[in-house]
């Protein structure tokens, strides 16, 4: 029975260590013509909860998200949102009902699309997995650091 | 000087219609909006799909067409549906009588329907479908009909029936039960037609727009409406019985230091019509409110105070009103408590005889799915006089 149970506990910590090893980041894309180079945390925030809905030149946003269960999303829901996932559904249809939104954002199901989205709209944004990314699009670097720096806040190693 | 608000509010929306028209009908240049269109009254293709079985069935996109073969020489609007509505059980026990009450009750279906005819130009329709308590009948109210001329960033411009953004509870909630924390609304938030105090729908034009600065975002709405009836209760959707017109400017500002951290204000200044033919009394309400929704914490206040003031005699009726909620998550659970107070000027002759309410809520909110939400609520409500009642409900608000 002793030995089941150490068996068990090295098992255990193979894995969280295997776990701990594999760090997921997010990277923020744009087109590549966007002028955008580096966004705040916080302005990251508020377009994805659509409420700075134009880039500072003037254009309109085009937002594009990843369905409900990807790790992007997760992490995105966890480090930057701090909302639960119907909560996010409630604050994007009640600004489609008050009028604020006259569609909801764009979801895609996989990263490819995401990638293809962005990479055909001019004034698109969206966000995948790091690798992910090919030369169609451009990353943004977030609080002035780019995913897999230190400090890189859409990480799963970011605290 | 309402007059001239008008003028200058719809000589702007007059000159963009004529200016957007060819932008309608030239959709041959590529609208971002449109390159991925979304089928008509199938919301869930554009919101993230929920995992769990019984939600909205989730819809895979397919891979992203090229924007050219999108285009379409001619844009026809697609419009976007979604329905909200709730049912309830309520038990209603009087302490003076010592009598209780208990009713099922069916509430009404809201039906909002936006869709885009151009990239500057939005119409939205809000239509309630209800049941008239006397005798059962179905009744319907377009409760919202409004087209929208995006200017910019900082200004779009609306015309039709709105939303008069007197009150956070009206402005934000509306008729959907699903969108609040509570099973209930506060006192003084009721609608126009259910006894409530304070305009919630306006016919006329508004300025809307944001303005973002390093050290806070402001959001602004500016209205010129028909303004009140002469009976509380009515809305004056076809004309409008006395020339003056009502004036509403609603200022909100939300800091970047903390995020969640809302704050705002509005006045709205009226003339209310007498149907006796004597002069008319002046209406003034000043709101103000404070909203904090971060993380697992939501903090909710607001106050309303509404003055009338006869000319002849100089009278002033003072009412006002207010609340204040907490609610914490605890993932999907979300209990809360809060205090709403219904403080009405008895002897106003506008309003007529109201009742002084003070009532304390406590309950929880359950997500069951991300689109149905259960509700228990225990309410103790004294109307002042002795008339004290405790209140149960239960409701399931939902949205497809």
């Amino acid at each position: 029975m002793k030995s089941i149970t150490w068996l068990v506990l090295i098992g255990l910590a193979f894995s969280s260590t295997a776990g701990a090893g594999a760090e997921f980041s997010v990277a923020v894309i744009v087109n590549q013509s966007s002028s955008v180079r580096d966004l705040s945390l916080r302005d990251l925030e508020k377009l994805l909860k659509v409420e700075k809905q134009y880039w500072d030149d003037g254009k309109k946003v085009y937002l594009v998200l990843q369905e409900s269960g990807s790790a992007e999303k997760e992490i995105i829901r966890e480090k930057l949102l701090h909302m639960s996932e119907s909560d996010i559904k409630k604050l994007m249809l009640a600004k489609l009902f008050r009028g604020d939104i006259t569609a909801l954002p764009k979801t895609l199901s996989s990263r490819a699309s995401v990638v293809k989205f962005v990479a055909t709209i001019p004034n698109a944004i969206g966000y995948v997995e790091v690798s992910a990314v090919d030369p169609s699009v451009r990353i943004l670097k977030i609080d002035g650091k780019a995913p897999g720096e230190p400090g890189y806040q859409l990480s799963s190693a970011s605290p | 000087m309402c007059r001239r608000w008008v003028t200058l509010l719809l000589a702007p929306i007059l000159t963009l219609a004529t200016a957007a028209a060819p932008a309608v009908s030239a959709a041959a240049e590529p609208d971002p909006a449109s390159a991925f269109p979304v089928p008509a009254a199938t919301p869930e293709a554009q919101t993230v799909p929920t995992p769990g079985p019984p939600s909205p069935a989730p819809t895979i996109d397919p891979e992203p067409v090229p924007v050219s073969e999108e285009v379409s020489s001619e844009h026809s609007p697609i419009p976007q549906i979604k329905f909200f509505s709730d049912v309830r059980a309520t038990y209603v026990h009087d302490s003076h009588s010592g009598e209780g009450q208990s009713q099922f009750s069916l509430n009404e279906v809201d039906t909002l329907v936006t869709s885009e005819l151009s990239d500057k130009v939005q119409v939205l329709t809000e239509v309630i479908y209800h049941f008239l308590e006397d005798d059962n009948e179905t009744a319907l109210d377009i409760e919202r009909l409004q087209v929208r001329y995006t200017l910019s960033k900082y200004l779009s411009l609306c015309a039709g029936r709105l939303y008069i953004p007197v009150s956070y509870w009206n402005y934000n909630y509306h008729h959907v039960i699903w969108f609040q924390s509570t099973a209930n609304r506060p006192e003084m938030h009721r609608f126009e037609d259910d006894g409530g105090l304070l305009p919630t729908h306006g016919v006329g034009v508004n300025a809307v727009g944001r303005l973002e600065t390093k050290a806070a975002d402001f959001d602004y709405n500016v209205l010129v409406s028909n303004g009140r009836h002469t009976d509380p209760g009515q809305t004056q959707i076809i004309k409008d019985v006395n020339r003056s017109k009502a004036f509403t400017a609603y200022l909100m500002a939300s800091p970047n230091a903390a995020p969640g951290l809302s704050l705002g204000g509005s006045v709205y200044l009226d003339r209310l019509p007498n149907s006796e033919g004597g002069r008319e009394m002046h209406e003034r309400i000043l709101s103000a409110y404070l909203a904090y929704f971060h993380g697992n914490v939501e903090v909710l206040a607001e106050y309303n105070g509404i003055r009338h003031e006869q000319p002849e005699t100089g009278s002033v009726f003072d009412t006002k009103g207010y609340y204040t909620q907490f609610a914490y998550h605890f993932g999907r659970w979300r209990p809360y408590y809060r205090y709403d107070r219904q403080d009405p000027d008895e002897h106003d002759p506008y309003f007529g005889p109201r009742e002084d309410v003070k009532r304390h809520s406590v309950g929880v909110r359950w997500d069951v799915l991300n689109w149905n939400a259960l509700f228990g609520e225990y309410s103790h409500r004294d109307a002042g006089a002795g008339q004290k009642t405790h209140e149960f409900t239960l409701r399931t608000a939902f949205t497809f």
